[in-house]
């Protein structure tokens, strides 16, 4: 499990900038279009935005998954897991900030 | 323990209804090298893929020890040396070696002077051959039972290919390895068996006159 872990976290690494550059994308396209700014929104652009990326990178660095079939697992083992890493990660952007406005909040009334 | 067969039979492929694997039957065991001789197109790196399980056939049967794999390499059972790079850029060499080298292997191959040199390197900042020489020794090290290994020996000096065959010699002794190269000598120099691929079907090789024989190699003796 840590192996796959490491692997995971390896193949995140390698998908970072197209990730964020694809989510940055989508968010534009979907204000403009929309003319709304929310969770939602969000949510859509980075859905978009990972998977643009892994289309790409499969596009681009095929010859490198030899890599991780080598290290004894199926690709898509690999996209499941990067794309469970990557929701973690919205969800952490996502929520993190509610409690720390609360706190600072609290902490201004006092 | 018994050693490991891998049994390959019965593969057929076709592309746009060409026959190019038909009459296939291969076997390899651990402690030993099958080289896989065949001219441009002839279907072997195809048919390594295949036993690998990144390339689809309309029929394939490949087990081990008579149990059937799909993918040859999943939990490690089967490793692959492409043709072209495969190692992925950004990412430093000794984190890549960690994920791929057997434990048992790991001494042997942290001592090399090369792992030493480059370890804190990304694969972009090696050299092309520096690039395949980690690429080989990762496949060789790897966990896995059986090592497929398609064309080591081209763009490589023949100082490396020497101390490729060494290596090879010496996984041997824990691993089957199917191995193919135009360089035929160096395969011949390490094999135990020779199959010969020609009209999508395997010919056990006995010697080089049969190589002659099947037009592989001509008479200049």
């Amino acid at each position: 499990m840590k192996r796959l872990s490491i692997l995971i976290i390896q193949f995140y690494q390698l998908l970072l900038l197209y990730n964020i550059a694809f989510t940055l994308l989508a968010i534009l396209i979907l204000v403009l279009e929309t003319g709304q700014l929310n969770s939602g929104v969000f949510l859509f652009a980075k859905i978009i935005g990972f998977f643009s990326a892994i289309g790409l990178h499969y596009y681009s660095s095929k010859q490198s998954y030899f890599y991780f079939r080598n290290a004894g697992y199926h690709v898509i083992t690999i996209f499941i897991g990067a794309f469970a890493v990557d929701t973690l990660i919205y969800i952490l952007i996502a929520v993190l900030p509610s409690p720390i406005q609360h706190a600072a909040a609290y902490l201004k009334n006092r | 323990m018994q050693p490991l067969t891998l049994k390959i039979d019965s593969v057929q492929l076709a592309f746009n209804e060409r026959k190019i694997l038909q009459d296939i039957y291969l076997e390899c065991k651990q402690g030993e090298v099958v080289g896989l001789l065949g001219r441009n197109g002839s279907g072997k790196s195809s048919l390594l893929k295949i036993v690998f399980g990144t390339l689809r056939s309309s029929f394939k049967h490949v087990s081990i020890d008579g149990n059937f794999i799909q993918h040859g390499y999943l939990q490690s059972r089967i490793a692959y040396l492409p043709q072209h790079n495969y190692l992925p850029r950004g990412i430093k060499i000794s984190r890549l070696a960690n994920i791929l080298i057997d434990e048992i292997y790991w001494n042997d191959f942290s001592n090399l002077s090369i792992y030493q040199d480059h370890r804190h390197k990304n694969a972009e900042q090696l050299s092309g051959g520096e690039l395949r020489q980690f690429e080989m020794l990762m496949i060789l090290y790897s966990k896995a039972d059986f090592i497929l290994l398609d064309e080591p020996f081209t763009h490589v000096t023949p100082v490396q290919a020497d101390y490729f065959k060494g290596v090879i010699e010496k996984v041997a002794q824990t691993k089957g390895i199917i191995i193919t190269d135009h360089q035929y000598q160096d395969v011949l120099d390490i094999s135990d068996r020779i199959i010969l691929l020609k009209d999508g079907c395997t010919k056990p090789i006995k010697n080089i006159d049969d190589l002659i024989t099947h037009n592989y190699i001509g008479n200049f003796r």
